[in-house]
């Protein structure tokens, strides 16, 4: 039974545990942790069986796996189905979601205040970040899309820092706008094709096309919504595909829409800024994997440059940004802007190495992101500030933070050996086939992202050591426990990458195949 | 006497809610000081119910068009706007009875007079003829201004009333001259006669000039009902100075009531019949003035939510967002089309469960405070959680954020505005939703994101009875957000009126 | 539409402009009142007269009955109204009615 419906056990546990958390009374502390980590080690157990029996059951087929299909809203022709289903693209993205949300609960272990409130908002923000990864029908999809807004929100706002109100309402503004212009445009395909489901499927023995079959077909063209498809002399296709793409490219966040990052980064509290960076900056990548690149392949094709020269800047903007911060917190949150620039980068190249990458690069940015905002956990617990000019020589107060720290910044610079090498390198490589200039210009941004992330971790632990900070204790174990799975994770995928590019390869292949070449 | 028997049989909701205002104001005169409001109330409550009963077997059984003594008409339209009247009713019958303002003698006339209003509104839905048209608004409008002054001796509640009487009487004489201008081109005020003679005119060529000048001052009047731009100035002082039942009831049940009239109206006058075919001109026509509409929807919203942006006070805040909505309503209106119309019905419903219960939220708070300044809301969240819960509920529905069902109704608005071509005001209502976050959020705000500490009052709790109201609200809000398809299909089984 | 050549067409949108005008510029409550009055019997001429010399003549009578009765009711709710507030107020100019702002 649990394997029929693994994927809505993986979604909608949270959701139970927050009600349970909802209804426990608000001064069982002890119970309401024990809630939190019960409802996500669940789902982190079944994320983990579906990655280890991937192989097995699908046998490298590109065929989305573990699909579920029930009609939700049924009122004449309007058909919103509960249909979920996961591939390759978005399996390890479930999975790394269950680790993040699991390791989230430990890492707020310190939290008091309204920490009722703070974990049931907690499992509502898995329920809408799993339910969008695994959404195989447009109208689900959004509604678990907005669904994060909200408890993202609250957790920023509430238990933030000082400019804790600002960040939180610029967060929201900013992936409003943009999701109302995906509303808009999901209205518009709906009205074109009278279907919700992304994905192919079949009733009653008859092929029901999904709305990227009708794409790649060539079926979207609006003609039946406006006179030839054309609206304000732009084509509808167009239109829809910028509307797509800016909702996703707000949450990446792509350059000109990439303000409210440092901002939400510096005043989230750190198991916050864990999740943000690890998952929620994905869901924009993943989003235009998904949809917002084969709902309109023409599209693409025509401003794929333009996306590649995106890309760019972020990677190389983001870098030199990050390289004039003295807060760590906000170096890290741009050097998340330059790492996630290559998903741009990857994707727009189409090439089957670019492509990998850039997924890859999510995977992987989700793991070193992760770890190096725990980093920074660490040490603003322990000084209460994160100026990074405040520190120094703490390696040898702190030897074992220092050497976690090492392999965090190594993996995030991709220092070969590491996870990040892997997917920094087959994206350069994928993309230095068709862009050669814009990959040439990238690699400055590699070299950056080494200076500033060396040069910071120069700043905080080597030199002599700050007397203000001569007894800070080490990592604890519990911090340690926290960072160990990355650790863990950014080394084997460094090491034995095609663990998880097995996993990808069928579904590259198959979104390559949605574009007519 | 039997086709008598029949015919009364089809208003019988109209007739139980009749006797039972008389009831209300019988009781009011033989019970004792001081137990008024809570009897009376109690007693309207029973009339309410009762008439909900009627209302709701009529509904399985309504004819598409049941003419009652030739001047009314019965159908599931209308009894769907009379359900959502009397639901509406009996919540700002409750919440009178919960709110310390209503609470001193001299309240059992106010449910006679409410209960009034709400028949003026089961008229309002349920005619085609012009004449009764407006004695049903005149009732609705008088006992509103009269509900809106209630408050005798509070300045801000005088100063309202008389602001909505000024503005209201001009408007309904406008309309009413509007009408008059109908009657004399067609020599009737049956809606039903006069679309038939609009078509034979338009097909005529006569030149649209007049009719143009009679459907303008027939929406002016129209518009100042459900307080759409640029009629809605009236709207946040009135809002503001009546007592919060009161504004309830004029930004749920009226507007409501006055939507219908509005369908009605433009569906049966200036909407070429489907089947039939109408003349090239009245086709046009009907376009011009969806698209009219439509600049009014755009217009409505954008006034609306920019004025909102900058309000301190709870309650005109929410005025401002009921005209924004009025706007976001408009845009079913403009499309002339059974489609759009549907949606209107659906969003109705919608606005019906997250109005209430933000106003709701309003009343409980200055109850408790007898304060209304948003910013004084620091810390509500963590002193009353259960309130502060629902209000996000409803803020997030007033947004139009899923999973609530104010998503939904925004769905099915910009579904059929993008069908019908109004792909720029779905923009325009897209990044206008975007813009109300900024001031719904900062109730949000002061709630939950300011610490408990810097609470300006030490809040009671919500008395059970109203807390279990706005529970019941904030799961309606909730519900119909994942599981509307029955509404879904109850609205379009109402929107019969096209063919 | 010949109704539109009748000179007491023009009579009643007369009296409905200068009702209209008189709202507009009069700040006097009763005034305005007074002007209500007015565009609210241009409509009870436009009734009798659009019926003039028709089968319809007794119907529109009786419509314009039912205005006046309206009419009534609405002067009278108004004139409570401006009452109370000049109590509050010991003032009857509509400009006097500035506690809601903003």
């Amino acid at each position: 039974m649990i394997a029929n419906h693994l994927l809505t056990w993986i979604t909608f546990i949270p959701l139970l545990g927050m009600l349970a958390i909802l209804l426990a009374p608000a001064t069982q502390k002890a119970l309401i942790r024990g809630l939190a980590v019960v409802a996500t080690a669940i789902p982190l157990g079944l994320s983990l069986y579906l990655w280890l029996t991937w192989g097995a059951v699908n046998g490298g087929s590109a065929q989305l796996q573990y699909v579920e299909r029930v009609p939700w809203i049924q009122a004449g022709n309007f058909l919103v189905q509960y249909f979920v289903g996961v591939d390759g693209l978005s399996m390890p993205l479930v999975a790394l979601t269950c680790l993040l949300m699991f390791i989230g609960v430990f890492a707020s272990w310190n939290i008091e205040r309204g920490m009722k409130g703070y974990f049931a908002l907690l499992l509502l923000l898995e329920v809408g970040i799993n339910g969008t990864f695994v959404s195989l029908d447009i109208f689900l999809f959004y509604v678990f899309w907005e669904v994060m807004l909200l408890p993202m929100y609250f957790l920023i706002g509430i238990w933030g820092g000082p400019r804790k109100e600002y960040a939180a309402i610029k967060f929201f503004l900013y992936t409003l706008a943009g999701s109302v212009l995906m509303l808009v445009a999901i209205v518009a395909l709906y009205l074109i094709t009278g279907t919700f489901a992304i994905a192919s499927y079949t009733e009653g023995g008859q092929n029901m096309p999904g709305l990227l079959e009708l794409a790649r077909t060539k079926q979207i063209t609006g003609a039946n919504l406006v006179a030839g498809g054309v609206l304000m002399g732009v084509s509808f296709q167009d239109w829809m595909f910028w509307f797509f793409f800016i909702a996703f490219a707000i949450k990446v966040p792509i350059f000109p829409f990439h303000t409210w990052l440092p901002d939400a980064h510096v005043e989230a509290p750190t198991p916050i800024s864990v999740i943000l960076a690890g998952i929620l900056l994905k869901l924009g990548g993943y989003g235009m994997f998904r949809i917002g690149f084969p709902i309109a392949p023409e599209s693409f094709e025509k401003f794929r440059t333009l996306l590649a020269v995106l890309g760019t800047i972020n990677i190389v903007y983001g870098a030199y940004v990050a390289m004039g911060q003295t807060d760590f917190k906000k170096l890290v949150a741009y050097s998340s802007v330059s790492h996630m620039g290559y998903v741009l980068l990857g994707a727009a190249a189409m090439t089957d190495w670019g492509v990998k990458g850039a997924v890859l690069q999510m995977f992987n940015h989700g793991t070193s992101s992760a770890m190096l905002f725990l980093i920074v956990g660490v040490i603003y617990d322990r000084a209460h500030h994160r100026e990074l000019n405040g520190f120094g020589g703490l390696v040898t107060q702190m030897p074992y933070y220092g050497g976690l720290t090492t392999l965090g910044f190594f993996a995030a610079l991709g220092l070969p050996g590491l996870a990040g090498f892997i997917s920094e390198a087959l994206t350069l490589l994928g993309s230095f086939k068709t862009y050669p200039t814009l990959t040439v210009i990238s690699c400055l941004g590699v070299v950056m992202t080494a200076a500033f992330l060396l040069f910071a971790f120069q700043r905080v632990f080597q030199g002599p050591l700050n007397p203000k900070y001569a007894k800070l204790p080490d990592i604890s174990g519990r911090e340690v426990f926290c960072q160990a799975p990355f650790a863990f994770l950014c080394v084997l995928f460094g090491v034995l990458p095609t663990l998880i590019l097995d996993i990808l390869n069928p579904a590259v292949k198959q979104f390559l195949l949605l574009f007519p070449a | 006497m039997n086709l008598l028997r029949e015919e009364l049989s089809w208003i019988t909701p109209e007739l139980c809610l009749t006797l039972f205002a008389c009831v209300a104001l019988l009781v009011d005169l033989f019970v004792q000081k001081g137990r008024e409001s809570v009897m009376v109330g109690f007693f309207s409550l029973m009339g309410l119910l009762a008439t909900a009963f009627f209302l709701y077997r009529q509904y399985g059984v309504t004819p598409p068009a049941q003419p009652v003594f030739g001047c009314m008409v019965v159908d599931p339209f209308s009894t769907l706007f009379k359900l959502f009247a009397v639901g509406a009713l009996a919540f700002v019958v409750l919440f009178t009875m919960l709110s310390r303002q209503t609470r001193p003698d001299g309240y059992g006339e106010f449910y006679f007079i409410l209960l009034c209003a709400g028949l003026g509104a089961f008229f309002l839905a349920s005619t085609y003829n012009l004449l009764l048209m407006y004695l049903g608004l005149e009732l609705l409008s008088i006992a509103s201004y009269i509900l809106a002054g209630y408050a005798k001796g509070n300045r801000r509640s005088g100063e309202a009333a008389m602001k909505y009487v000024i503005f209201g009487a001009v408007a309904s004489g406008v309309m009413l001259y509007g009408f008059t201008l109908l009657y004399g081109m067609t020599g009737s005020i049956d809606l039903t006669v006069i679309g038939p003679k609009l078509r034979d005119q338009f097909a005529l060529d006569h030149g649209t000039i007049p009719i143009s000048v009679a459907t303008g001052l027939c929406l002016a009047g129209f518009a100042y009902k459900i307080s759409a731009a640029p009629f809605h100035f009236w709207t946040p002082d009135v809002y503001e100075g009546a007592p919060t039942p009161v504004t309830t009831f004029l930004a749920v049940a009226s507007k409501g009531a006055g939507f219908a009239a509005l369908l009605r109206f433009l569906q049966a006058g200036f909407i070429p019949d489907r089947t039939l075919g109408g003349p090239e001109a009245m086709m046009g026509y009907s376009d011009k003035l969806g698209t009219l509409v439509a600049v009014l929807a755009a217009l409505t919203m954008t006034l609306g939510n920019l004025a909102a942006l900058g309000q301190t006070n709870l309650k005109r805040m929410l005025a401002y967002s009921s005209i924004a909505h009025a706007g976001y309503v408009l845009m079913g209106v403009a499309t002339m089309n059974r489609e759009g119309f549907s949606s209107v019905l659906f969003y109705l419903v919608v606005y019906y469960f997250m109005n209430l219960g933000a106003f709701g939220v309003v009343m409980y708070y200055a109850n408790t405070t007898g304060d209304e300044q948003i910013d004084d809301l620091k810390g509500l969240g963590w002193r009353s959680p259960l309130v502060a819960i629902t209000m996000v509920a409803f803020l997030v529905a007033l947004v139009g954020l899923p999973p609530t069902a104010g998503f939904i109704g925004k769905w099915f608005l910009f579904t059929a505005a993008v069908k019908k071509g109004f792909l720029w005001l779905a923009v325009v209502a897209g990044i206008n939703s975007a813009i109300s976050l900024f001031y719904y959020f900062r109730v949000a705000r002061a709630m939950w994101l300011r610490p408990e500490e810097e609470a300006k009052y030490a809040t009671v709790h919500a008395s059970p009875a109203f807390a279990a109201l706005l529970l019941v609200l904030a799961v309606g809000t909730v519900w119909f957000g994942v599981g509307f398809d029955s509404l879904l299909r109850y609205c379009d089984y109402s929107q019969n009126l096209l063919r | 539409m010949s109704f539109f050549g009748a000179p007491v067409f023009f009579l009643a949108a007369a009296l409905f402009a200068l009702g209209i005008y008189g709202f507009m510029t009069r700040r006097n409550l009763i005034v305005v009142l007074m002007s209500i009055e007015l565009m609210l019997n241009a409509a009870n001429l436009t009734f009798l007269a659009a019926a003039r010399g028709t089968a319809q003549a007794n119907e529109a009578s009786s419509y314009a009955v039912f205005v006046i009765l309206v009419a009534a009711a609405e002067v009278a709710v108004g004139l409570a109204l401006v009452l109370a507030v000049f109590r509050l107020k010991r003032d009857s100019d509509i400009d006097a009615a500035r506690d809601l702002r903003g």
